[in-house]
């Protein structure tokens, strides 16, 4: 009896010293993760708009002051009903603003947090 | 040489007498209490000796014992089979208590009651719990998955064979708890309930409760202490990682001669939150006063609530697996997974985050037992459960300003007000808001959910025939839940304007908007934007069951049980619409269920069971209105859900072994699904998709090795196979529940589901369902290496953990099909536990101290994720993740008189 408790004693030691893991030591299963790495950079990938999109980015309120100010608001209103952006109103210009939004495709949370 | 003879006459004299064995075993009450000092004797002889602090025994006995009696004052005594082991004793108490058929008939039976099941008793939940969230007790429990979630106080979440917790029944002593309007449950209003919980009973599938609750996935069902209570009681101090202090007390008189029982409790609970900002403040009452009138009548009043304040990381603002290694600069050498993306300051220097929580939902019930006669019983419960609170919701005047609340969105720390530091820049607000010459372009509200829920569930049990039960009962509810966003915070703006939400409101509906400058009108503090309604559901059910022992020794037990429930729901909105319109129509719904099943006892070790059933179950109050939170619109469309389910077990019990395997299918049909989003003219339409369903099947395993009084050995594992089921149509509505035929110029369709009615696809089949870990394992380890010594090791373990995902309106377009993408599949993680607790005499007074460290190895692994709905999911794709906790440790002291 007294050597079994002596061993669990023991075992639940070496556990307790072994067991410390470095914080990222689960993201090695992670293909391509690399620690330290400054992931900051901009990543590059592929997105199709749907007609759902193109209406938001012509509804999007920074948008519209953006056009006001361009003085390209009916254009930006043509995007919404064409589905296609246009040479005064360019998807580089006006598509960061819908990207931000919580219109974006991926994930709206407006209504999760209101 | 006579005297040699003598002494071998008396040594063999001696050998005989004395030539036997030690029984071993231990002596509980029902709720897993030692009864330290019981005694354990061979009758008719004066060979006896008492429990120790555990409640173990060890009694060297003649070789020719055949019973043992164990005895304890105030307890029946029992006499048990001698054996070298005879395992855990339960002791009754004295006092002939009345059963409560209410609470009893949801709590399924070992070897009796055809379900899968696992019980956690009172000291399995303080030896193990430490400072982990309640739910988390389970995870040694198979089918189940409970996550800390964004890491706040009681913000865990618990699904259960893969379904969330608004298809998992909840119920305390017999009365649901799952939210009436959409089936959810917060743990944090329950959290307290782990200082009075008798025992938890985990029924999957089915489950035993037969008054209408959603169990699609599962049961949970928790029996606090009442009645059974013991004389006494006891007092404890915790403390724990990062500020955690947890005090309190409990006192029960017990089972007085004069027939009154009396328990009170309470305890507080507080600390700075192991995730950055997430301070909570807890505090739980709970008082249980009976009366045993007579043999025939026997009252219980129950009331138990828990107030609490707590600040959170929103489950909105989970990272990137990228994001969360930029964020490492920002927490001074903490783990980077502690960081909350909302915490920050005001202008006068005070931490704040934006996402808070505030509620009491305290519930009264009082039940009444009448015993007709020997055969024939009635049990009523009427209950009172009355909420206040509510959780901070950022407002702003345009969606952008909305967005800026948010620490993250997408998976994406936000930078509007980022600081460089890391911390929300709420000082930045106020300041845009002070320069503001139209008010506040952002300010901070209460969301409000009050509710008021009465209800009554009542049973007629009689015995009309030997070993053949037959219990018809009443279950009837009403529920009505109070919303409202109210200003609570101008962030030092002169007043605020809700022009962005009562400019939707339509003068047809509500006059006030006719006039064009009501939605300019200046707000201020405790006046209400964006959303003032009430949601009524009321619900009158009834059910029944037959239950038959049978065959010898009752080795077979069957029952078929049924309920039938009218669901009815409507709105009472007050700020879409005016007095002359608010009520909006009542949605009708009748649904039921159809269960039977049959246990089987081979014999005294092994049982089968088998157990099948249909529910059909009404549409939450969330489906029964396109969007009921704006818009009094009914969902045309809306249909009950529908699960079928099947399972079958086997079971093995001896004093040193137990086992269980069990294989269940289930297939949930008709899933609501109701989207929003908004037309080019800034009105908002709804879809509805209907007939979503997914199937689910699995096996699991548990099992418990006793070698020695002293050791025992544990595990369980679960594999499921949880994949959604269905190619769907799903039709688009205005805010009047018209078809549409346009999006663009919201033309109305010449029909429901007509031609020309808008419709898109969502194709799911073989898709897995995400949000829950499909196999999980763990071992567990339990030593009594010295008297009042107690150390256990837990090992969990979960795998094939796949992503959720958030199918938006915004994710389906008119006549065109989306593909779901494969969720990602996270992999494997596991943490170790440790638990340890001493009980030693301390001046006459029993006292124990236990001591928690919750994954010792500090290993982080991913547990909850999101991936978009329209690509297959990858670990770069992932957000919204939550990575585990690190270590945290608990210590605390319990004193018992």
């Amino acid at each position: 009896m007294k050597i079994s408790v002596k061993n669990i004693f023991f075992a639940l030691g070496a556990t307790a010293v072994m067991a410390s893991c470095g914080e990222n030591a689960w993201n090695d299963h992670l293909d391509g993760f690399e620690p330290g790495v400054n992931y900051n950079n901009p990543i590059e990938g592929e997105f199709t708009m749907s007609a759902a999109d193109y209406n938001a980015v012509a509804s999007n309120s920074t948008n519209k002051s953006l056009a006001e100010a361009a003085g390209v608001d009916k254009a930006l209103k043509a995007v919404g009903t064409n589905g296609k952006f246009s040479a005064q109103v360019t998807g580089k210009e006006y598509l960061p603003a819908f990207l931000a939004s919580s219109s974006a495709p991926i994930l709206s949370l407006r209504k999760a947090q209101r | 040489m006579k005297r040699l003879f003598l002494l071998s006459a008396v040594m063999m004299l001696c050998t005989s007498v004395w030539a036997g064995y030690i029984c071993r075993g231990s002596v509980f009450d029902a709720q897993g209490e030692p009864l330290i000092g019981a005694t354990v004797s061979v009758p008719g002889t004066a060979v006896a000796t008492a429990a120790d602090i555990d409640g173990n025994f060890a009694l060297s006995v003649p070789d020719n014992t055949k019973e043992l009696l164990i005895s304890y004052v105030g307890y029946k005594n029992k006499t048990i089979d001698a054996a070298k082991e005879v395992g855990r004793v339960i002791l009754e108490p004295e006092s002939t208590v009345l059963q409560d058929v209410v609470v009893s008939q949801s709590v399924a039976k070992t070897r009796k009651t055809p379900v899968a099941v696992s019980t956690v008793d009172a000291p399995f939940i303080e030896a193990k719990l430490g400072g982990q969230e309640f739910p988390e007790v389970l995870k040694t429990t198979p089918g189940v998955w409970a996550t800390k979630d964004g890491g706040g106080y009681g913000d865990a979440k618990i699904n259960m064979r893969g379904f969330k917790s608004a298809n998992v029944a909840q119920l305390v002593n017999g009365i649901p708890v799952n939210d009436m309007e959409w089936g959810g449950v917060y743990w944090s209003n329950w959290s307290g309930l782990s200082d009075v919980t008798s025992s938890m009973q985990t029924q999957r599938g089915l489950g035993a409760a037969i008054i209408s609750t959603p169990s699609v996935g599962g049961t949970l069902n928790i029996t606090t202490k009442s009645l059974d209570a013991k004389k006494g009681g006891t007092l404890f101090y915790g403390m724990g990682n990062d500020g955690m202090n947890h005090i309190g007390f409990s006192a029960s008189t017990g089972l007085m001669k004069n027939g009154w029982a009396v328990t009170v409790m309470g305890s507080r609970k507080w600390g700075n939150g192991y995730i950055q900002g997430t301070k909570f403040d807890a505090f739980t009452w709970f008082v249980n006063v009976s009366k045993r009138i007579n043999d025939k009548h026997q009252l219980s009043l129950t009331a138990f609530g828990s107030p609490q304040d707590h600040w959170q990381r929103n489950s909105n603002n989970g990272l990137t697996v990228e994001g969360w290694q930029n964020v490492k600069n920002y927490m001074n050498g903490e783990s980077q997974y502690r960081y909350n993306p909302a915490f920050g300051y005001r202008s006068n220097g005070q931490a704040y985050v934006s996402n808070q929580n505030h509620f009491h939902k305290p519930q009264i019930s009082l039940n009444h037992i009448w015993q007709i006669d020997y055969k024939s019983s009635l049990s009523t419960a009427v209950y009172l459960s009355i909420a206040n609170g509510y959780g901070n919701s950022g407002q702003g005047r345009t969606s952008d300003y909305r967005s800026q609340w948010y620490g993250a969105n997408n998976g994406v720390l936000t930078d509007t007000w980022r600081c460089a530091d890391g911390t929300f820049d709420y000082a930045g607000i106020e300041e845009m808001n002070a320069a503001s010459t139209t008010g506040s372009n952002m300010v901070m509200a209460h969301s409000i959910n009050n509710h008021t829920w009465v209800g009554l569930v009542s049973t007629y049990k009689n015995e009309i025939l030997p070993n053949m039960n037959l219990l018809v009962g009443l279950d009837v509810r009403y529920y009505a839940g109070l919303h409202q966003t109210k200003i609570n915070d101008l962030f030092n703006g002169q007043y605020y304007i809700d022009d962005s939400s009562r400019k939707s409101v339509l003068a047809t509906n509500n006059s006030a908007a006719a006039d064009p400058n009501w939605q300019f009108q200046k707000l201020g503090v405790g006046d209400i934007v964006y959303r003032d309604y009430t949601g009524h559901v009321a619900q009158e059910g009834i059910y029944a069951q037959l239950e038959h022992s049978c065959l010898e020794d009752n080795k077979l037990t069957y029952f078929v049980a049924g309920s039938l429930n009218l669901n009815s729901d409507w709105l009472v909105n007050r700020f879409y619409y005016d007095k002359e319109h608010q009520r909006s129509e009542t949605q009708n719904f009748l649904a039921g269920n159809a269960k039977a099943g049959v246990n089987y006892n081979i014999d005294r070790h092994n049982n089968v069971f088998l157990n099948a059933g249909y529910i059909s179950r009404a549409p939450f109050m969330s489906a029964a209105f396109l969007s009921r939170e704006v818009s009094n619109a009914v969902n045309p469309d809306a249909i009950n859900e529908k699960c079928v389910s099947a399972e079958i077990g086997y079971e093995f019990h001896s004093p040193k072994f137990t086992a269980q395997v069990n294989g269940y299918f289930t297939r949930w049909m008709d899933q609501t699904m109701v989207k929003t989003n908004t037309m080019q003219d800034g009105t908002r339409y709804m879809m509805n998709m209907s007939g979503v369903a997914s199937r689910h099947m699995g096996v699991e395993v548990a099992a418990t090795y006793k070698p020695f009084s002293w050791l025992e050995f544990s595990g369980m594992f679960s594999y499921g196979d949880w994949v959604n089921d269905s190619n769907t149509t799903g039709y688009f509505y205005n805010s009047q529940s018209q078809p549409l035929a346009n999006l663009s110029t919201g033309a109305i369709a010449s029909g429901i589901m007509a031609e020309d009615h808008l419709w898109a696809k969502l194709n799911t089949k073989g898709r897995k369902v995400g949000g829950s870990a499909q196999s999980t394992g763990s071992l567990s380890m339990t030593v009594k290496p010295l008297k009042g010594w107690r150390i256990g090791v837990d090992w969990v373990a979960s795998a094939r953990n796949y992503s959720d995902y958030n199918i938006t309106g915004n994710n389906l377009t008119p006549g065109q099909e989306l593909q779901l993408g494969e969720p990602w599949r996270i992999p494997w993680g596991n943490q170790l536990d440790l638990n340890a607790s001493y009980t030693f005499d301390f001046g006459g007074i029993r006292a124990t101290l236990y001591g928690n460290i919750n994954n010792l190895c500090n290993y982080n692994y991913i547990m909850d994720a999101y991936t978009s709905a329209t690509v297959d999911g990858t670990w770069q794709n992932a957000y919204r993740i939550f990575y585990s906790f690190g270590r945290t440790y608990s210590l605390r002291l319990k004193l018992t008189f």
